[in-house]
């Protein structure tokens, strides 16, 4: 890893590896608000629904449940970000930044391109 | 008593170790309830994970390109990845295993390897508890089994990673 590190600095400058940090932030900060608040969130809505004593019950079970469901829908917004950030690391000339890029993917792609994989 | 960083008070969330406390002394301040609550784990979790993930930007960058272009990037690399190099880098096409059997054979020992280490990790948990004859509330609100799942998961994905 290190020597890939090297290799990049070298041969694109170290710019290069600052390149997909506008999608990373905000597709992460999507991510985070959608993960940490979801999760609260769901927590408490099985608990509303199974009841504080069936919840206590099954603590884990709540704990898994509705970490999952956050998760997933944090990812389905991270999504489109990372699929941008993919790009503009793998093209280096596909865009300039976050905006371009997605706006690029949109024009070109539709929907489709950001949920592909 | 809990240490309390000055930061909590700016986000007035109590955790229920604090209302436990708060029943013997003094009661909290009650803390924000409804959207005002949950917008508030919102833009925690939004500006960790940001910040997290912009720092670690530059590695995702390269690994990413070794992902891309291993046969560019990644020259050198752990020893036992050695005998799993990529097939279009060093050796012809017939040579390599199927891709499925492959696959079954990675996910089957970072299943032993996680496996293996979550037990460890546990072990040694639980004897250390033992030994130092900690009553289990005392430990951290985090459990023994979080800790030691995603340590052993990460130990399991260094296995899977090679194949």
């Amino acid at each position: 890893m290190v020597s890939a590190f090297r290799q990049v600095v070298r041969n694109d400058g170290a710019g290069a590896l600052l390149t997909g940090l506008g999608p990373t932030v905000l597709g992460y900060a999507l991510q985070g608000a959608f993960k940490f608040g979801g999760y609260e969130f769901w927590k408490k809505t099985a608990i509303d629904y199974l009841g504080v004593e069936k919840a206590t019950a099954n603590r884990q079970l709540v704990y898994l449940g509705s970490s999952a469901i956050a998760e997933f829908f944090a990812d389905i917004a991270l999504c489109p970000l990372e699929a941008t950030r993919i790009r503009l690391v793998s093209q280096p000339t596909f865009a300039n930044g976050l905006l371009g890029g997605f706006a690029r993917i949109a024009k070109e792609e539709g929907l489709r391109g950001f949920y592909s994989g | 008593m809990f240490y309390k960083s000055n930061i909590v008070n700016a986000f007035p969330i109590h955790s229920s170790a604090e209302s436990k406390v708060g029943a013997v002394g003094s009661t909290p301040p009650p803390g924000p309830t409804g959207v005002d609550l949950y917008s508030r784990f919102a833009f925690a979790g939004a500006v960790c994970c940001s910040v997290t993930h912009g720092a670690l930007t530059p590695v995702d960058v390269v690994k990413t390109r070794i992902q891309l272009e291993p046969e560019v990037y990644n020259k050198v690399c752990l020893p036992p990845c050695r005998h799993f190099q990529f097939c279009s880098s060093c050796r012809p096409a017939s040579k390599c295993r199927k891709r499925a059997s492959q696959t079954r054979l990675g996910f089957r020992r970072a299943a032993k390897f996680s496996l293996g280490v979550q037990t460890l990790a546990l072990t040694l948990q639980t004897s250390s508890h033992v030994v130092l004859n900690t009553p289990a509330d005392a430990v951290p609100s985090v459990s023994s089994r979080e800790w030691c799942l995603p340590s052993a998961r990460l130990f399991g994905m260094m296995v899977l990673v090679h194949f």
